[in-house]
Formats: C-alpha cells, structure tokens, sequence
C-alpha cells in the first residue's frame, strides 16, 4: 500500500514537473513582439450631434491575433461603438441619410446585434484596444453627444500578436498553480525521508 | 486482471527507462515554446477553416519535429539499444504483446499525449472560440499533420526491429525521415510541373496534410488539384490504414522474434 502511494505520489509530481515547465514555456513566448501594422493618423471637428465613421487600419477583417489599437485625443467628451460589421456596408447604409443622433439611434436599433462595445471617450487621451474572439469586421462609429464641436484626432494601427496577455497570464496561473500544487506531496515526503534519515535516531 | 497487473509492470519500467527526471519536463518546454515559436497564423485570412488551418500548422510545425527527436531517442536508439544488449530478453516472463504494448504506449503513446495536450493548451489560450466553431478543420488538421509523423515512426520502428543497434537504427531512422521528406518534394513539384494529380494523390496518402491545404485552396497543388473535403478524408484513412498495417507489421516481426 505505501509502496503503490508512493507511486502516485512519483506520478503526479512528474505531471506536475510537466506544468510547470509549459507554464515556464509560456511566460518566456508572452515576451515575443507584437507587430504593428498600418499606422494611420487624422484630425478633425465633429460637429455637434453628428458622427464620424472609420474601419481597421488595414480593412481585413480582425481575428485574436489581428486587433485593432486606437487612441483618441479630444477636448469633449465623445461616444464610440464598435459594431461587427463591413465598413461599406455601414458606408451604404448610410449614405442616404443624415449623419445625425438621431440616424445613428436608427441604425443601433437595426444592428443591435452587432454591436460590440460602447464607450464614453473622456476629454484628454483615451487608448482602446480589441482582440476579437473570432473572425470579426470591425466599423468604428464615433459620435459627438455634446452641445458643443469637438476637436479630436485618431491614431490608429493593428496589432499583431500571437495571443492576447490576459490569455497568457490566465494560462500561466492555471498551469503553474496546478503544477505546484500536484509537486507539493512529493517534496514533503522526500523532506520527511531526507529528515528521518539525518536524525540520529 | 493479471493481465492488466503485469502490462502495468512491464509498462512502469519502460516508461522509467524512457522518461528518466527530466527528460518529460523537457519535452514539454520544447513542445510548448516550440508551439509559440510560429505560431502567428495568416492575419490576412478571412474565413474561420483557412485561419485555422494555418495557424494549427504554424502551432504544429517545430513541435512535429521534437516528436520525432523524441521517437529517435526512445525507439530508435532506447529500442535499438535494448534489443541490442538484449534487455527485451530480461522482459521474457511477460508476454510478448505485453511488452510490445508497453513499448508502444511509452514511446509513442506518452509523447503523443504529451503533444495533442500542449497544442489543446495553445490552442485555447490563442483562439478558444474558434476552436469549437471550426472543430472539423481542427481535427482534420491535427490527424493529418500527425499521419505524417505517425507513418515515419512506424518506419523508423520496423528499422529497428531489422537492425536490432541502438546507434546505427538511429542514423538510419535520420536517413529514413530525410529521404522519406525529399522523395515527397521531389514527387510533389513532380506533380505540378506535369499536373499530375495521381502523383499528387500518391503524395497525399503519404502525407494527408498536403490534400486538406489544397482542399482550402492555400497550397500551389491547388490551381492543379483542388480535392473535395470526402476526397481529402478517404487519403486521410488510407494513410491511417497504411499506418496501422506497418504497426501490426512491426508487432508480428517483434512478438516472432522473442518467441524465436
């Protein structure tokens, strides 16, 4: 019976050993670069209740390791949605319409479905990031709620990355804490024996 | 229940003569780093079965050759080594397909688990969503590229059953993987400067992943070979076919040899 313990003791250090050395693995490939591609940059005014719009950098769709990093300077605060959705096809939508609040709410309420995040972008300078979780088109729509014209510029480029750092660190936690839990009886027991050996007893 | 008690016997010491601390933990950091090492798919890619087609390959593409570093050690050179100073020999009480199952499971088994479980790891922390929404291509990506690996270790075994020396089954397993590789490149661009789909087809059922990759249209093959996926399937079986014979092959030559 204590020979057979501690064989499963020998057993799931060994798988533990195996953990820990992934997660070692991992947090040496969570320092490889990320790529930047095609950086972008503009100004303008945005009127009083109307909209800009603007797609990815690169006008591929974005995927988890192609994702889209914009950071925006403004003097008022502005209201950004992301919506999964073709540019032109957004463009087309829109074109015969007013670029107004009011088609904006029009066009939320048809495409609410695809709408994939809405942000309040604060005077000063806001970064956003987005990794999608899968194959997405990405159409940026920014909106001036304010009664007042607002100033901004866009600095935007994609970002390539072999997968995001929260997936890393989550991956690590899990790989290294569950390997350091399955070494433990291991070490205690070689402890134990080691000590049992050395006394003079 | 005897049976199972003395495969576990027999299949502790060979996985103890196979994976001596630390050889597993390093293979596993080979495997995992490797994975990252390319493992940027195609950003350009639209579509979720070509993305992830590409990127599995990229995540495969230097873990496949640690597998077969790991095959050359443990069964070309541990096997060729036992045979040759006649450790198998000291097994005899077992039987003879105890033996060779515990030799296969280690050798094969353990660094084939080792590696489908690494990829899983990769693979969930990259893209998990598109994992399962794309679960055939996934599949079909991992049992294709594998069949590859797979065929060359069946060859790389009966090697060492004929040769029966740890060193020489090793060269000669290097020889094999490298000839077995150029006669595919060679059979290949073959094919394409004389739009050959036979000679592509006899190269797919040596290496299924060639016919999945024209399938997606994502390989030169494909303006002159584009299978359907039920085409792609069958040479992925065949390969498995093939495969599976040249195992049984090596465990008849195996269990004659002891018995001899």
């Amino acid at each position: 019976m204590a020979e057979s313990l501690k064989r499963w003791i020998i057993f799931l250090a060994r798988i533990g050993g195996v953990l820990v050395a992934i997660s070692l693995a991992f947090y040496l490939a969570s320092f490889i670069p990320r790529g930047s591609l095609y950086p972008s940059s503009h100004s303008e005014l945005l009127l009083s209740g109307k909209f800009n719009l603007d797609a990815t950098p690169s006008l591929y769709a974005i995927n988890p390791q192609l994702g889209m990093k914009i950071i925006f300077t403004t003097n008022k605060t502005l209201r950004m949605q992301v919506f999964s959705l073709n540019y032109s096809d957004v463009e087309k939508w829109l074109n015969d319409r007013n670029q107004n609040a009011t088609v904006l709410a029009e066009f939320e309420a048809a495409y609410s479905g695809d709408l994939i995040l809405r942000q309040n972008i604060s005077s000063g300078a806001t970064t956003f990031e987005y990794f999608p979780p899968k194959i997405e088109n990405a159409t940026v729509i920014v909106l001036n709620p304010t009664p007042h014209v607002a100033a901004w510029s866009f600095n935007e480029e994609d970002v390539e990355a072999i997968a995001t750092p929260g997936s890393f660190s989550l991956a690590l936690i899990i790989a290294t804490s569950l390997g350091v839990v399955l070494i433990l009886p291991w070490l205690t027991s070689t402890l134990k024996e080691k000590r049992r050996k050395e006394s003079p007893t | 229940m005897r049976g199972n008690k003395l495969f576990s016997e027999v299949f502790d010491l060979t996985v103890h003569a196979d994976y001596k601390f630390p050889q597993l933990e390093i293979f596993a950091f080979l495997y995992a780093i490797g994975a990252f090492a390319l493992g940027l798919g195609n950003v350009t890619l639209t579509h979720n079965g070509p993305f992830m087609l590409i990127l599995i390959s990229n995540l495969m593409n230097i873990p496949l050759y640690v597998f077969l570093i790991l095959v050359l050690k443990n069964l070309a050179y541990g096997l060729g080594n036992d045979l040759q100073k006649g450790k198998i020999r000291t097994l005899l009480p077992y039987e003879a397909k105890n033996i060779w199952a515990a030799k296969f499971l280690s050798t094969i088994g353990i660094g084939l688990l080792l590696f489908v479980g690494v990829q899983l790891f990769a693979l969930f922390i990259i893209a998990p969503a598109m994992v399962l929404a794309s679960i055939g291509t996934v599949l079909l990506t991992y049992l294709s590229n594998i069949g590859y690996v797979l065929l060359l270790t069946a060859i790389i075994f009966l090697v060492t059953l004929v040769l029966k020396k740890g060193v020489a089954s090793l060269v000669a397993g290097t020889l094999v993987y490298l000839a077995i590789g150029i006669t595919i490149q060679a059979v290949s661009s073959f094919a394409l400067t004389n739009n050959s789909i036979t000679a592509l087809q006899i190269v797919a059922l040596f290496n299924p992943s060639t016919a999945l990759i024209a399938n997606y249209g994502l390989a030169p093959a494909s303006t002159t070979w584009a299978p359907t996926l039920t085409e792609a399937a069958v040479l992925l079986i065949g390969n498995y076919l093939i495969i599976a014979f040249l195992f049984f092959l090596g465990y008849y030559y195996f269990c004659r040899w002891l018995r001899a």
